[in-house]
């Protein structure tokens, strides 16, 4: 199976996310002292990815709506016509629509799971 | 472990490869630690894979009648296997010199059943190599050392992975039952609790399919190979915590994004003159770019980084046609494809 087909963003957003609890879970080691490996070195190598991930999603916004759409987000979102707002969309995909697609996905994986689960018994 | 001798068998499944094959043994003998036997599985090949490798000094095994598939030629070789360790090298692959002593350290774990590394493209020539090429960037570098850290590498690699024999045996060896033997085994070793590892400090370099005639049987290939696992493992899988998550986003993106990219876009920036829309086709370019650009830097390949990236969005539009055809015929028209095609 490859990487690279397409993605709604919800994929990319799940690893940025799993890279926020691997840095919660390295600070708990951290203050229980325990030894973890050399999982510190994966962690900060993540950790620095999603930094510039982030910066990389706001640079987009901002040159998107700078240059390209020139009206500030929030106009594109309340006082546009169709395709304006087609541009509010694209500006902010890269956050809203996949982390609300995001929690829907693992929401219904979770309830697969426990629907199942008896039946598996 | 410098120049030691490992419990350690590496069967490599080939056929027609007298091309390549004499790369690859030369890798696995140039191994910082080197196993304790080379098993070449020829697997009915019409041209000269098995007289090369003889050639060699590896031990040679001729199957009797073509086996089918990858897998079916390393059960071959497998059934003879009495080391501790078993590893898996597809015969267009080479290896790092200490691909085997790295991925070794991972075995010091008596729970761990696989292993696997890094995998880079031989050849990144055309624009099916540069883009593949930026797809094992991004997965190697982004997704994968986050799937271990979790201890759920999702795939340990067909082309380049070691085994603990035992675990390997007790599973049947490498199934049959999938075009993806890889995935269906690494799923299966999850299920079982086993650890599946990934370290990236052992790198092998497959040649890829350098042309779309090739680049197509592996795809179809790919991704039959997913949704039949997908069909195969669903209900035991979602029992896998995170595991269970990577595999629902997978596929939801595999199904709503493909419609998305081939359809959806296109066909509403048309219905509602709205080219703007288009731009959904690359708008995450400057996300890809960084774990791709940080592997880069690292590798000191930046050049070659920037002038394979386009082809990866050319490569996507490819993948998403043909998920969406073994969507179709596994699942719609419930045709499974049987037919192992190699990708060169």
């Amino acid at each position: 199976m490859n990487t690279g087909l397409p993605g709604t963003g919800i994929g990319g957003l799940f690893y940025m996310i799993s890279v926020v609890v691997m840095i919660f879970m390295e600070i708990k080691d951290i203050i229980l002292r325990r030894k973890n490996g050399n999982s510190k070195a994966i962690v900060t190598e993540q950790s620095i990815i999603i930094v510039l991930l982030v910066a990389a999603i706001f640079a987009t916004n901002i040159f998107f709506s700078k240059y390209v759409f020139k009206k500030p987000p929030i106009y594109l979102a309340v006082n546009a016509n169709f395709g304006e707002k087609t541009s509010y969309i694209i500006l902010n995909y890269p956050i809203l629509v996949p982390l609300f697609l995001l929690i829907v996905v693992l929401f219904f994986t979770q309830l697969m799971y426990f629907y199942l689960k008896p039946s598996k018994k | 472990m410098k120049n030691q001798i490992s419990d350690l068998t590496v069967i490599v499944p080939a056929y027609n490869e007298e091309k390549s094959i004499l790369d690859t043994l030369e890798s696995i003998k140039n191994q910082t630690v080197k196993p304790k036997k080379i098993i070449v599985v020829d697997d009915h090949s019409t041209d000269r894979t098995a007289e090369v490798a003889r050639k060699a000094g590896v031990t040679v095994f001729e199957t009797p009648i073509n086996t089918g598939s990858k897998a079916g030629a390393q059960n071959y070789a497998l059934r003879q296997t009495t080391t501790k360790f078993v590893m898996a090298l597809d015969a267009d692959t080479t290896m790092d010199r200490y691909a085997v002593e790295k991925l070794l350290e991972a075995f010091k774990d008596e729970n761990t059943a696989a292993a696997c590394g890094f995998v880079i493209p031989r050849f990144v020539n055309t624009i099916w190599e540069r883009g593949r090429y930026i797809e094992y960037l991004i997965a190697f570098t982004y997704y994968k050392p986050i799937q271990e850290y979790f201890g759920k590498p999702l795939i340990s690699s067909g082309c380049f992975s070691m085994y603990r024999t035992r675990f390997l045996k007790e599973s049947n060896g490498w199934p049959t039952r999938t075009m993806a033997e890889d995935m269906d085994l690494t799923w299966s070793f999850h299920k079982k609790k086993f650890n599946v590892r990934f370290i990236p400090e052992a790198v092998c370099y497959p040649i890829e399919p350098q042309n779309f005639t090739f680049m197509k049987k592996q795809l179809i290939r790919w991704s039959h190979g997913f949704v039949q696992n997908l069909m195969l493992h669903w209900k035991d899988v979602l029992a896998v915590p995170y595991l269970n998550f990577i595999i629902a986003v997978m596929t939801w993106d595999s199904i709503v994004a493909s419609i998305m990219y081939l359809f959806v876009i296109p066909i509403f920036s048309v219905i509602f003159k709205s080219p703007y829309l288009l731009l959904l086709f690359i708008i995450d370019a400057p996300i890809v770019f960084i774990p791709v650009f940080l592997r880069g830097l690292k590798r000191k390949e930046l050049l070659k980084v920037v002038f394979s990236f386009p082809s990866f969005f050319i490569l996507r539009i490819v993948n998403a046609i043909f998920i969406m055809e073994a969507y179709w015929t596994e699942i719609i028209l419930k045709k499974r494809l049987t037919q192992y095609e190699k990708g060169h």
